[in-house]
């Protein structure tokens, strides 16, 4: 199966078949003229993960991030655009379906507190997807606490209930329950950002750990870089819908061309009070817009109102994604962006 | 390898009962002498009505004509009615009908309206609209005319009135029900199960309807008791069993026409009737009232630490410069364990202090403290908090209230929380000013605009005339830092400023924050869990672990030469490096959790949790002076900075083995096999 060339030319990988790949994903919210006319919640995005890749996706609140989560595990229909895992569309592919055909694709969620019914023992929990995948009763348990133990926690919590667990363990539990089918590819939405500094990096080491044990690709939804930086070999920043920029997770925090990752990066503080102090100078001197103070012109970049470097063009003309030393950005002005 | 109970390493900030502690054996809400009873009671007369025949005294027309509208008697337990009928014998006799045709009412409401509510709330907006319309016309009906319609053309035939009545009443349980499948259905575990393929009979089954289970039981033992009343008022009208069958309804009226003469005659079935009514409302106030038993609050009473702070009075600070002068601070649950012990830290004027910590060490209490804001049931037992040398520990509520807002202010993590809702920008900053700085209606408006323009809102006019909800989280947050500022504080408490705002938004708060202590000399306390915000805008910094502060100085030579393990591991777990350096393999961790209160071991409390534990680290010691001015409270501080020693990240694959991620390992009684660094 081949996929047709993309509009945007966003995979950096080339040899082996993507284990999941993204095409030109449009998603709206709601139905008829009103929301037509809003802007889309996600706007044309493209990337691909390769087998055993940990692509990074990274963006502030409203920016969509959680959105193509949904859209790829088929909780949100997207309105345009296609999703294929191992080069099988499943854009469309009703859940139920999804479960019998693609066991492959598993999530876990932020929050640890709701995603575990506190009504069903942990045990009750991990069963579940192996019996609708025709695992018999006595071999999906014992799956079940081989998979608590492959996340650290001992086999005999199958008999407890979320309540008894803190929320690194539960997280630790919404992990064995994706990993428990043995998928090829998790999508990550904001797995540490519920959690306590220690307790995150428990859970990042762990995941890092695993993946590397097993060759999973992970879709890391984030709004920290510095995690996405952690785990991640690529990212894919992400501003109201669109892809800013992308690249090497490294090129993209520590070379930015975007002015938006330039932002983002300048200002996520780190723990050293004089390095810490030259970022906010030199943040400071970009001259970066406020936050949601005005609306960005539909046709051209959704970063105008806040960008230093925007002129007319970029009001009248949506910037493609381009090619610029390591990444590739969505910037008219990219050769302008200060180097840091 | 050993492990702790799980439930010992349990948040407790978010969970307050493990349900391992739940008992056994009787349902709750049988546990409450309402439940009990409506339980008892219904299953009796339910038992009683459907065996009248086999054990009534009498035959239900048999006439005693010698003992009419008697009281009650040997030959005649509950008495007569006029023809000399035995009452106990036709109150049982009539009671099938109505407890089991308001049971159907009940079974035909909820059988529509629950299944429908569910497909409603499955399959989105545009089948929940037809379904919705459709219930509205439903509800649109006049019930009581439809029934006696209904009466008019098939007879009286309780069971199936009901039923049609049943069918009418759905789409009232319809509307309840969909919003609260609507909500369960939000859950991630909902989300979790579908994206596991689960299909949509099981969803509902195993997932969304065990979270609904509480709703429907309370509405269906209510709705139970409004069936009882209506059938029991059909037979009143005259629409139920023809004479001499019995009936609650009937026998009432028959009774009213006696009310005089024989005032008797109401008692029996009227108390029967509205017992087994209040049986099904007591029911079901006992299912739904799960939520309220958690203990009633205790009046706060003025707790022994007060007594005696007020009895050593105002103090001259150690410190001359000091605005604000914390020693040996002491916050307990009162009759429970303490939540923050021996806290000390001073704060001069137009400086910044971090409290910074993992949750559930004692930071949002030890800042709560200084504005005498903590929970009901929890008060400061012990210490000092000397504000410009005023004993706050010692200070009535009403002088502290003086001092709240004026002196002190505080913003929280969720802005929101700040603002009322109901009110414009303008209104909210318009009354603290009045009140506060005496200032006229006019005057404290021009106040608010140039407060909103301090900080850094650009076009103040049009904020001031909106309300919360038009704003953006960064705007909100603004607009509460100018809540604050509205009675000049001298010192501003921000609970975690910029936890819930992205980073670029918290970063812009931060400046904002920074200008305001730079132009106005405002002292600030900052309570964070990021060593990165700490690094940006304190000057002074106090680590906190398990209620205790750890270590604290200035932040610079706490955070660039940590001294106290706990310091270390934090500053290792933390993904945000600087530009020159490399991102980590790994990074390091603690393994386990924050001990709760009560549970805190004694001598130091991370032993468990630590790296370079010994044995000598059992026992009490003392802080130790460090970072000039500072502290820590580490026993082996000297010997881990003279072997140079790091908190190690774990090797890779560490985490995956069995216990990694719950062990708080007792304690070692000898070095710890895995210590990173030095023996």
């Amino acid at each position: 199966m081949t996929a047709p060339a993309p509009a945007t030319p966003v995979a950096l990988g080339t040899g082996p078949a993507p284990a999941l790949e993204i095409r030109d994903l449009v998603v709206r919210y709601g139905r008829g003229r009103k929301a037509r006319q809003a802007p889309p919640a996600i706007d044309g995005v493209s990337f691909d993960i390769m087998p055993g890749e940990t692509l990074g996706l990274v963006g502030e609140s409203g920016s969509g991030k959680s959105t193509i989560g949904k859209a790829v595990l088929g909780l949100q229909p997207p309105t345009a655009g296609t999703v294929r895992l191992h080069g099988q569309d499943i854009t469309h592919m009703p859940l139920k379906q999804r479960s019998r055909q693609v066991a492959d694709l598993r999530v876990v969620f932020q929050d640890p507190y709701s995603s575990l019914n506190p009504a069903r023992t942990i045990g009750k929990t991990l069963v579940e997807p192996l019996r609708l995948m025709g695992v018999t009763g006595r071999e999906a348990l014992a799956k079940a606490r081989s998979g608590l133990e492959s996340v650290g926690l001992p086999g005999d919590a199958v008999d407890r209930y979320p309540a008894q667990f803190s929320g690194g363990q539960r997280q630790r539990i919404a992990i064995a329950r994706a990993l428990v089918c043995d998928p090829k590819v998790v999508v990550l939405d904001e797995p540490v950002s519920a959690l306590d500094l220690s307790t995150q990096a428990q859970v990042l080491n762990l995941l890092a750990d695993l993946r590397d044990q097993r060759g999973l690709a992970f879709l890391f939804i984030a709004h920290d870089l510095g995690v996405v930086r952690f785990l991640s070999q690529r990212t894919v920043v992400l501003y109201r819908g669109q892809v800013m920029e992308t690249g090497p997770v490294d090129a993209v925090a520590l070379a930015p061309r975007h002015p938006y990752t330039v932002a983002l990066t300048s200002a996520a503080p780190v723990p050293r009070p004089a390095e810490q102090a030259a970022r906010r100078a030199a943040r400071e001197a970009l001259g970066m817009g406020t936050a949601g103070t005005a609306q960005a012109s539909a046709t051209g970049c959704p970063f105008v109102p806040r960008c230093p470097l925007s002129t007319d063009v970029c009001v009248e003309q949506r910037p493609p994604l381009r090619r610029l030393d390591a990444t590739l950005a969505a910037c008219h002005h990219a050769e302008r962006v200060p180097a840091r | 390898m050993s492990v702790l109970p799980l439930d010992a390493a349990d948040d407790v900030a978010t969970e307050p009962v493990p349900p391992a502690q739940r008992r056994r054996g009787l349902p709750y809400f049988l546990r409450r002498p309402g439940g009990l009873f409506g339980a008892v009671w219904l299953v009796f007369m339910l038992a009683a009505s459907l065996t009248a025949s086999l054990w009534r005294p009498y035959e239900v027309a048999e006439q005693d004509l010698a003992n009419r509208l008697a009281l009650p008697s040997g030959a005649h337990l509950l008495g007569t009615d006029p023809l000399g009928r035995d009452l106990l014998s036709r109150i049982f006799s009539a009671g099938a009908e109505p407890l089991l045709a308001a049971a159907v009412t009940v079974l035909v409401a909820f059988g529509i309206g629950l299944p429908l509510a569910l497909i409603a709330a499955e399959r989105g907006r545009r089948v929940e609209r037809v379904i919705s319309r459709v219930t509205e016309v439903f509800l649109a009906l006049p019930a009581t005319i439809l029934l006696l319609a209904v009466i008019g053309v098939i007879g009286v035939r309780t069971f199936i009135i009901m039923a049609i009545l049943g069918v009418l009443i759905s789409a009232a349980v319809y509307r309840v029900m969909l919003g609260v499948a609507q909500s369960v259905r939000q859950r991630l575990y909902v989300d979790a199960a579908r994206v596991n393929g689960l299909g949509s009979l099981r969803v509902n089954l195993v997932h969304v309807l065990p979270s609904m289970a509480t709703v429907v039981a309370v509405q269906a033992a209510q709705l139970y008791g409004i069936g009882l009343l209506i059938v029991a008022g059909l037979a009143f009208l005259g629409f139920g069993p023809a004479e001499p069958a019995p009936s609650w309804g009937f026998m009432i009226q028959d009774a009213s026409s006696y009310v005089f003469n024989a005032p008797w005659l109401l008692v029996p079935t009227g108390l029967v009737l509205a017992l087994t009514v209040v049986a099904a409302n007591e029911l079901a106030d006992a299912i739904a009232g799960k939520a309220s038993i958690a203990r009633t609050p205790t009046r706060r009473k003025r707790p022994l630490a007060r007594a005696i702070a007020a009895a050593r009075g105002d103090a001259a600070p150690a410190d001359p410069a000091a605005i604000l002068e914390v020693r040996d601070l002491d916050v307990s649950v009162d009759d429970g364990p303490a939540l923050v012990t021996g806290v000390s830290f001073t704060l001069r004027p137009g400086r910044v202090l971090g409290l910074v910590g993992e949750s559930g060490c004692g930071k949002t209490m030890t800042a709560r403290s200084l504005m005498g804001l903590l929970p009901d049931g929890v008060s400061v037992s012990g210490g000092s908090i000397l504000w410009q040398g005023r004993e706050l520990v010692a200070l009535p509520d009403k002088e502290l209230t003086a001092i709240r807002g004026r002196e002190i202010a505080m913003i929280s993590q969720e802005p929101m929380v700040a603002l009322d809702p109901m009110f414009s920008i303008a209104y909210q900053l318009v009354q603290p000013l009045r009140r506060i700085r005496g200032a006229g209606k006019a005057e404290a408006r021009t106040i608010a605009a140039e407060l909103l323009r301090q900080v850094g809102i650009v076009d103040a006019e049009r904020v001031l005339k909106s309300y919360p909800h038009e704003l953006s989280g960064g705007m909100a947050q603004r607009v509460a830092i100018a809540l604050a500022l509205t009675g000049e504080p001298k010192l501003l408490i921000a609970d975690e400023p910029t936890t819930a705002l992205d980073v670029t938004v918290q970063a812009e708060i931060l400046s904002l924050l920074r200008a305001l202590v730079r132009d106005t000399g405002l002292s600030v306390v900052i309570v964070s869990h990021d060593l990165g915000v700490v690094a940006d805008i304190c000057d002074d910094v106090a680590v906190m672990y398990a209620g205790a502060v750890v270590e604290d100085g200035s932040a610079v030579a706490v955070l660039d030469e940590p001294a106290h393990p706990y310091t270390m591991a934090l500053l290792g777990a933390n993904p945000h490096v600087p530009d020159g350096e490399p991102v980590p393999e790994r990074l390091a961790s603690i393994p386990g959790t924050v001990p709760p209160p009560g549970s805190w071991p004694t001598g130091c409390r991370f032993a468990g949790r630590c790296q370079f534990v010994q044995e000598k680290c059992t026992v009490p010691f003392p802080a130790l002076p460090a970072h000039g001015a500072g502290s820590v409270l580490c026993v082996r501080v000297d010997e881990i900075a003279r072997a140079g020693a790091t908190w190690e990240a774990d090797d890779i694959g560490a985490e995956v083995a069995p216990g990694a991620g719950l062990t708080a390992e007792p304690i070692a009684t000898e070095p710890a096999a895995t210590a990173g660094g030095i023996r």
